[in-house]
């Protein structure tokens, strides 16, 4: 029981730190050449176009995991505000969700 | 954008406010809301990078804390944005992103109505709902006549079809529109919808109240839920409408939800 509970604990601090490595990091956030294609196509629905692309946004993605959870548990920003921002980006990707 | 106008309303943005976001117009924004939300629009927006005037301004008004949480939301909302666009685009896709966003959505209204305090937004449903001093189209709009000007809406059994209706979008007063062809959106936790006009004409007045508060629009279809104010190109348009009998038959006779 101990045991587990050393082992449990390493890796909660282990994976704390790296989280945390993450969220000095995860403030750089890019685009890839691929979220471009078929716009001037008039094709204007973002969408992934390869696993390159994927990959790149899911990396993206999973370094601001704590953040995210921060944005909804603790709202640093207002919920307002942070729904602002998507519905924007949810605009100029024409998202018809 | 009916998940994300949806979710909006939860979190206490009017219908204003949305649709101010979509056109992200300088004056309708305070300057640290504008900022960000040019930034984001920007990035997304310009394949050659965000413009360094607009980059500086984004730097300047932000820490890099409030940086960070922004373009966190704007990095989740882009990540399950291709996905959504990336699965619907096949019909297993689209069922897998319906099974995902059902449940958000149901989250998000039952959030609101109990923050509200509200156990439902909706009359109890009558499908005979249909006034006889209106004239009714087809494509389930009404129009009370005033001479050579009108009030149009929805009728009962559009908004019982559409369900909760979280947005709409109509041309500003002074638009013209042609009887029959679509001159808005309408969307509801169900589904977005084209709105035709029943007749052509200019609109007079737009029902701010309606745009801001849709529910309205679910509350009282005939009253404080109208639409617009037209004024009529062509009165003659309105023998060519339906009555309330008519329309009646035409919706019992299963011929017709609003089209999507």
């Amino acid at each position: 029981m101990a045991r587990t509970a050393s082992i449990l604990g390493a890796a909660g601090l282990g994976a704390a730190v790296l989280l945390s490595r993450n969220r000095e990091r995860s403030c750089k956030v890019s685009m890839h050449p691929d979220d471009w294609q078929g716009l001037e196509d008039g094709d204007t629905h973002r969408r992934f176009r390869s696993l390159e692309q994927v990959f790149h946004h899911t990396k993206e993605f999973v370094a601001l995991l704590v953040p995210v959870g921060e944005l909804y548990l603790r709202r640093p920003i207002s919920p307002a505000f942070r729904e602002q921002i998507m519905i924007v980006t949810a605009t100029c990707n024409d998202c018809s969700g | 954008m009916t998940a994300h106008s949806a979710f909006g309303r939860n979190a206490g943005l009017t219908g204003q406010q949305i649709r101010n976001l979509r056109r992200l117009d300088l004056e309708k924004f305070e300057r640290r809301e504008y900022t960000a939300l040019n930034w984001v629009r920007c990035f997304l927006t310009c394949p050659d990078g965000v413009p360094i005037g607009v980059e500086e301004d984004f730097a300047a008004t932000f820490t890099p804390r409030e940086q960070l949480y922004i373009k966190t939301s704007m990095k989740g909302m882009f990540f399950f944005n291709l996905l959504f666009s990336t699965m619907s685009r096949g019909e297993a896709g689209t069922k897998v992103v319906s099974w995902i966003v059902k449940p958000l959505l149901y989250v998000a209204d039952h959030r609101q109505k109990s923050l509200q305090g509200k156990t439902s937004t909706k009359p109890v449903s009558r499908m005979d709902n249909f006034p006889e001093d209106l004239k009714y189209h087809k494509e389930h709009m009404w129009v009370r006549s005033d001479g050579t000007n009108g009030t149009i809406g929805i009728s009962f059994y559009a908004q019982d079809q559409l369900g909760e209706i979280v947005f709409i979008e109509v041309p500003e007063a002074g638009a013209d529109v042609e009887a029959g062809e679509a001159f808005g959106e309408i969307e509801s936790c169900k589904s977005v919808s084209d709105l035709y006009a029943p007749v052509s004409g200019t609109i007079k007045e737009v029902n701010i109240e309606a745009l801001d508060a849709p529910e309205e629009i679910n509350q009282d279809p005939y009253g404080s839920g109208w639409i617009a104010r037209i004024e009529f190109a062509d009165t003659s348009e309105l023998a060519g409408l339906l009555t309330a009998a008519e329309y009646r038959e035409l919706v019992r006779g299963g011929e017709s939800s609003p089209r999507t």
